[in-house]
């Protein structure tokens, strides 16, 4: 719909400021999952997350990572991502993040909404919470099929509503993951959530990753994606602040055009992890392998890790597969993202090229 | 769902893009064409709450009414220019040279405004720094950071010094152009002098945001003096723009080019006293 001789100068330009980025990459999100324990068991999930028993790090762990983050990197630019499992199950949640507050820090976290109530989102605001994400999947029914959860649909959206009672936050964004069994929900819950006064819907497809590689009966067809995209981008061309997510390339079609940027995984780049246990990787969504973790912040300083490792990260995934290597798009895909690529087969397992382009 | 200046702008974009596809204008690969039904509920003009023409729309937060200008394309965001900026802390015996990339990152980045306190109006040894970061959603860029016209992931002094040049250099179009989108912090379709004052009333902490804060563009004034010269009565007719803001820190910009901007008209300027240093990067 936009003039794509433009999209094309601007992904020809975007190209090489991440051929730029690979050289010297510059930390700016840092995701921290504070556990794996989930209160949930949603088929989807790309951690496997549940009743998992590991270490996970004190409170004086981080307050000191944290504290040689700010020094070796500063808090300007930087945000901290609060992930899980469920983040909120961890009983120091609020000790660990009024740490990082008073170092500085600016943070947002994701949630299944489930154990917020006002008295939790006034605790979130008073420890410097900017920004939340919470996962509603479909309406009821499908919602709490999904998540294995009964009741987390109800609960889930009153937790976004304690956040908007409660006020004082910069974004509170509803994501609903997209499956072939909930797609046809979409103008329902679009209903829903435009009676609440959240700042953005974050629609994503399903990722064959995880606990999805289990339920194929999930995956989006090639009708249903572009169902998808083009109700995306209606949304936004009626001035709604609807956006696809970060994943993928999209075709010159739909670039810009479901999201205000243009595709670009910034797995290893702008983006590190720290895993429950403190193992260091790039992209939490990456299919946890050994050879993704490039040290562990109870031994190793971070800032030695990002200057040093992380080099599995930043290269072209294209390369490594003949049929990408010789696509007309592998200068802007890449690849594709790295949480969807088969590292056995050293293929994407999603890519949008005959279905959106 | 919360509709900002934003979605509304993106929304006139649509609009325009629409609008010149249906003259042929501009071309797509539309495959999918998504039938009557799917498109009821969502397709059409921006949803706003008072009757307008397409041409305005008021926002629904600040009841604020803002003119849509015509086609804008989408946003570049990138750069790859990698830039050596002169920065003139003291004019007669300092010079800094800074070298940074100005490389367009992509909207995953955040925003920082940089108040520097001086203590002294001619050193600039400790000075008190308050940095604040604008937030991103945790999943996925947050948009463009409208305001970092020159892509460091910072709003600062240099930026506003980007904006000037932008202006006396006439270089304020096309509005596609990633730099003129992003200067464009009033949302009014177009890069001047109130994008100027935008960016220097947020430099000094008078506003926080863009959003909410959108000023008009000032007209310019024309004064018509008539004189006699002997046989002939002459007309001169001098068109004057409000005075171009003080940078907050540093120098005029012509210190960095070494040449005198080219105005666009008559242009007022007051003297501008040199601060010192300006911010310091990473």
């Amino acid at each position: 719909m936009f003039d794509e001789n433009v999209k094309r100068e601007n992904m020809k330009t975007l190209e090489a400021y991440r051929a730029g980025l690979m050289i010297k990459p510059q930390l700016r999100h840092l995701f921290l999952e504070l556990t794996l324990r989930c209160n949930e068991r949603c088929l989807h999930c790309g951690s496997n997350c549940g009743d998992v028993m590991l270490d996970e790090l004190t409170v004086n762990q981080y307050a000191k990572f944290l504290a040689e983050i700010k020094g070796d990197f500063g808090t300007a630019d930087k945000m901290l991502c609060i992930t899980g499992g469920e983040p909120l199950l961890r009983k120091e949640f609020f000790d660990i993040m009024s740490v990082a507050n008073e170092l500085g820090f600016s943070w947002g976290m994701t949630s299944n909404g489930t154990l917020i109530d006002d008295s939790v989102a006034k605790d979130l605001r008073r420890v410097g919470m900017k920004t939340i994400s919470i996962s509603i999947d479909g309406l009821e029914e499908t919602h709490d099929a999904f998540r294995r959860t009964p009741g987390g649909w109800k609960r889930g959206l009153n937790g976004v509503e304690s956040l908007i009672r409660v006020g004082g936050f910069k974004n509170i964004q509803i994501t609903t993951v997209v499956t072939h069994q909930n797609i046809g929900q979409l103008d329902e819950l679009y209903k829903i959530f435009n009676d609440m006064d959240i700042d953005s819907w974050r629609i994503i497809n399903i990722e064959p990753i995880g606990r999805a590689k289990q339920h194929p009966e999930l995956i989006l067809t090639n009708d249903d994606y572009k169902y998808m995209f083009e109700y995306i981008r209606n949304k936004r061309i009626a001035g709604e602040p609807v956006t696809y997510g970060c994943s993928h390339y999209l075709g010159m079609e739909y670039e810009h055009e479901v999201r205000d940027w243009y595709y670009i995984c910034t797995a290893g780049t702008y983006i590190a992890s720290i895993m429950a246990n403190g193992d260091i990787t790039a992209c939490l969504d990456i299919e946890r392998r050994p050879e993704f973790i490039q040290g562990n912040i109870l031994t190793d300083r971070f800032k030695d890790v990002w200057e040093n490792k992380f080099q599995i990260f930043r290269k072209n995934l294209a390369d490594e597969n003949e049929k990408c290597r010789n696509c007309s798009e592998n200068c802007r895909c890449h690849g594709d993202a790295y949480h969807s690529w088969d590292f056995d087969k050293h293929e994407p397992q999603l890519c949008f090229k005959d279905i959106l382009f | 769902m919360k509709k900002t200046p934003k979605t509304i702008l993106m929304a006139a974009l649509f609009a325009s893009a629409i609008s010149a596809t249906s003259t042929g204008a501009v071309t797509g690969n539309a495959d999918y064409v998504p039938s009557e039904e799917q498109m009821q509920d969502a397709y059409g003009p921006p949803v706003i709450e008072e009757t307008t023409t397409p041409a305005t729309v008021t926002d629904p937060i600040t009841e604020t009414t803002i003119e849509l200008a015509g086609v804008y394309g989408p946003p570049p965001n990138y750069s790859t220019t990698t830039k050596t900026q002169t920065t003139t802390t003291n004019p007669i015996t300092e010079t800094t040279i800074r070298t940074f990339p100005v490389y367009g990152p992509p909207p995953d980045y955040s925003t920082t405004q940089t108040k520097t306190t001086n203590t002294s109006p001619t050193t600039m040894s400790n000075p008190i720094t308050e940095t604040t970061t604008d937030m991103a959603c945790v999943y996925g860029p947050p948009p463009v950071s409208d305001g970092d016209i020159n892509d460091d992931g910072r709003i600062d002094v240099f930026d506003f010094i980007e904006l000037k040049k932008m202006i006396t250099n006439g270089a304020t179009q096309p509005i596609e152009s990633h730099k003129t989108y992003k200067a464009d912090v009033n949302y009014d379709g177009q890069v001047g002098m109130a994008d100027l004052v935008m960016l220097n009333n947020y430099l000094l902490g008078k506003i926080d945001n863009f959003y909410d804060n959108i000023i008009p563009e000032p007209q310019p004034t024309t004064t018509t003096t008539r004189y006699y010269d002997n046989t002939t009565v002459n007309t001169v007719t001098t068109t004057t723009q409000d005075t171009i803001p003080a940078p907050v820190y540093g120098p005029p910009s012509w210190f960095t080019t070494g040449t005198e901007p080219k105005p666009i008209t008559t242009i007022n300027t007051t003297t501008v006293p040199v601060y010192g240093a300006p911010i310091a990067f990473d």
